[in-house]
């Protein structure tokens, strides 16, 4: 190990850094002036920065690419091979505790379903930069509540005045290709338009003698236009993929497949008195065909071999909000409308069915006062209060509060932060109501909102080439939603749960740095359901017109449904050629020791690998 | 004051302070290598945000008047002439539309600052660029 540290020393010692010249100014002036200057927000949780330099270098082709990186929460493969972020010794974590913006319109705030299944789906090609915020609440971004905040902030017509094309492709047959372009018209109007197409081969395996495949094909548009202080988007994912495992019981899957589409648009007009008014419209269509030899428990309908599976989601918003501030204080107001709805029509074999629709009016007022005590002592206080108003009579119409309270201490290179924060996460449709037929799921209309409430602490050291920060939180979660076989939906027992982490940066220069970092999740009653701790190595290199990134990504060993899964080991490397400034080649190995982090899933008596073990090849070329 | 102590502690900074210092010394290079022996150079600019920026450079004096300018630092499009004063482009739509005599440009595009001298302009107004700014002449017309 000491070999290994002195090496990756030798490494960041040996490659070059040159003297201030222009060429060294302008890149010291692209990585001061990164867009996420303009947006990260200290005061709203623990904030991770993943910049379009970083994303660039390490050839990220997709969100799970970022997510990786992650300590807390982890990412892993659900058994529909969807992302899943699970917390350490944790199962998994609710779905509506983790919410994906693009810019600011939320992604993943759909009425039935989580929004997790197009997760995989959103390529980086059109991301400026990544701010990933933890022990967070839902107030600072005007938005419903959730404790993991993903914003992806794309990249701007002002930024580009130009395009890119990039393709890649795997040694399993995948292939990628991505093309934008931005360009400004005049100085009132300017737009950027993005679009996407993948075809993803994965790894195949067997259970019984029956498939797990996980092959996929999905594309994305987006576009940006902005005039004057109008501005409007619009973004479109489409996925088609196996089904992997299915919702089996002997994960057993006997063909079939699923489908996603997703279309959204989302205006914004700022109106000069600072009041910023936002509309928008999400449309997602999901059918999924699942076959399964050892049956699928689908409620009351009891195991069935197919279960045709069709939601259409709606969701109808209006945002209101303003930002005040006064000599030493910032105040900040807003309130929301959405319309929820779904539409659900199931197929069971060939002799049973569902079908209904489900709605209901989210009203939403919310406001959050940051307060200077001092030049370098912030207080924040944010409050929410939500209230569900359902159009069916059997689900118990709720509202439900959320109240933050923060601190900020810098003292020179150090930043102090402690949080409270007590919120809830929102139930999905699909646990509230199905129409009296108890399919497939066995719903709950007097369900509570699971709440959890956070006490975190953080402590961070900063100077020109180091950064160190500890961060610790203790959470008490009420009313946990479960979903047991014989009673469906219920409130759990209360749980807490507690995780640290520590990381430290050496940043050499602006192209070479260094980061390690640990993390360790404990449940209250000890159990373990998944890696309980883990850690990272992550090292940026650059050597004249190569970009080198390496990843150790380290989890610890697990056991789940009576399967026992090692320590694991994903070493994911790659390279990158400038041949010009606008031409880039480049080459990367995931999970290059074929030891990464594996997932236990119900029904299967071995764990299966997260991350395939793959070369991918990469070309860039900017117009 | 306090209103910018407290912007710097919320982190909402449009740049960072070291992203300014930083455009500060791109500026003074590309003014010392348009104005080599100018005892006080005389700018306009039409982003009155930029004014202070420009002001802190060596050298430099900020002027009201378009007239009385030696160099304009311009942001925006404009449809007026500027009656062939020196135009510096600070944005890329000025730099491409090439209205007026733009020397060159420093700008953002492909995500990356340009920086850039046109040769005929260069050339056209007896300005000679020092060797290590060479490549950043731009030779095409």
């Amino acid at each position: 190990m000491k070999k290994i540290g002195l090496l990756i020393c030798m490494c960041i010692a040996n490659l070059s850094a040159t003297d201030e010249n222009i060429d060294s100014l302008l890149a010291s002036y692209k990585s001061e002036s990164d867009l996420s200057k303009i947006t990260k927000s200290e005061s709203a949780g623990f904030v991770d920065v993943y910049t379009r330099e970083d994303m660039e270098r390490m050839q990220a082709r997709t969100l799970s690419d970022i997510v990786r990186l992650f300590t807390i929460p982890m990412v892993s493969r659900s058994r529909v091979n969807a992302t899943l972020f699970v917390k350490p010794s944790m199962k998994q974590m609710p779905t509506s505790a983790v919410r994906i913006f693009v810019n600011d319109h939320d992604i993943s705030a759909s009425a039935y379903k989580s929004g997790s299944l197009i997760c995989d789906s959103i390529t980086l090609d059109v991301i400026d930069h990544i701010e990933v915020y933890r022990s967070s609440a839902s107030v600072e971004f005007g938005n419903e509540p959730a404790t993991v905040m993903i914003k992806l902030y794309t990249k701007t017509a002002a930024r580009e005045e130009g395009g890119k094309v990039r393709i890649t492709a795997d040694n399993q047959g995948s292939s990628s290709l991505s093309i934008y372009q931005g360009k400004s018209v005049s100085n009132d109007f300017d737009y950027f338009v993005y679009a996407n197409a993948n075809a993803i081969n994965r790894k195949e395996y067997y259970n019984q003698g029956y498939a797990l495949k996980s092959d996929s094909e999905n594309a994305n548009m987006y576009g940006s236009f902005n005039y004057k202080n109008w501005r409007a988007e619009f973004g479109h994912f489409q996925s088609k993929s196996d089904p992997f495992l299915g919702f089996g019981k002997d994960a057993t899957p006997d063909g079939g497949n699923m489908d996603t589409s997703y279309s959204y648009i989302h205006v914004t007009n700022k109106l000069s008195n600072g009041v910023r008014l936002q509309a928008s419209v999400d449309y997602i269509e999901y059918t999924g065909d699942f076959r399964d030899s050892g049956g699928i428990a689908v409620g009351d309908y009891g195991l069935v071999q197919t279960w045709q599976e069709k939601t259409t989601d709606s969701v109808y918003s209006f945002i209101v909000d303003k930002r005040l501030e006064f000599s030493d204080s910032a105040l900040y107001l807003g309130g929301f409308i959405k319309r929820k709805s779904a539409d659900v029509a199931d197929r069971y074999e060939s002799n049973n069915s569902t079908s209904y629709t489900a709605s209901y009016n989210l009203f939403s007022l919310y406001g959050e006062e940051k307060y200077n005590f001092s030049h370098s002592l912030m207080g924040v206080v944010s409050a929410k209060a939500d209230i569900y108003r359902y159009d069916e009579a059997t689900i118990s119409d709720t509202e439900n509060y959320i109240v933050r309270l923060g601190l900020i201490k810098n003292i020179d290179n150090i930043q102090l932060k402690a949080f409270y924060t007590n919120t809830y996460y929102q139930i999905p449709l699909m646990a509230l109501y199905s129409n009296g037929t108890n399919a497939p799921y066995k719903t709950n209309g007097d369900l509570k909102s699971s709440q959890p409430t956070l006490y975190s602490l953080g402590i961070r050291y900063k100077n020109k080439h180091h950064q160190f920060h500890v961060r610790a939180s203790y959470i008490e979660l009420k009313n946990p939603i479960v979903y047991k076989a014989d009673l469906g939906y219920i409130n759990g027992n209360s749980s807490t749960y507690s995780q640290y982490e520590a990381s430290y940066t050496y940043l050499y220069d602006l192209n070479n740095k260094l980061t390690f970092d640990v993390y360790y999740g404990k449940r209250g009653d000890s159990m373990e359901y998944s890696a309980p701790y883990g850690g990272h190595i992550i090292l940026y290199n650059k050597y004249k017109k190569l970009d080198f990134f390496n990843l150790l990504d380290m989890r610890a060993a697990y056991s789940d449904y009576g399967v026992d899964v090692g320590n694991t080991y994903n070493w994911t490397s790659s390279i990158r050629y400038h041949y010009s400034q606008d031409l880039l080649f480049g080459l990367k190995g995931e999970n290059i020791l074929n030891k990464g982090y594996e997932q236990v899933y119900q029904g299967l008596d071995y764990a299966i690998p997260t991350l395939d073990r793959k070369i991918w090849l990469n070309m860039e070329y900017l117009f | 004051m306090k209103i910018v102590v407290f912007i710097l502690l919320i982190s909402s900074l449009l740049f960072s302070s070291t992203a300014v210092e930083t455009e500060k010394k791109v500026y003074a290079i590309i003014l010392k290598a348009i104005f080599p022996q100018k005892k006080s150079i005389y700018i306009w600019t039409d982003k009155p945000s930029k004014e202070a920026l420009f002001a802190a450079l060596p050298r430099v004096k900020v002027v009201k008047n378009v007239q009385d300018a030696d160099l304009l630092m311009i942001f925006k499009d404009h449809d007026r002439e500027f009656h062939k004063k020196l135009i510096f482009a600070n944005g890329y739509l000025v730099f491409q539309r090439d209205k007026g005599n733009v020397i060159g440009g420093f700008y953002w595009q492909k995500g990356r600052p340009n920086l850039v001298f046109k040769k005929s302009k260069l050339h056209k107004n007896n300005i000679k660029i020092p060797k290590n700014l060479e490549k950043y002449v731009d030779e095409r017309e």
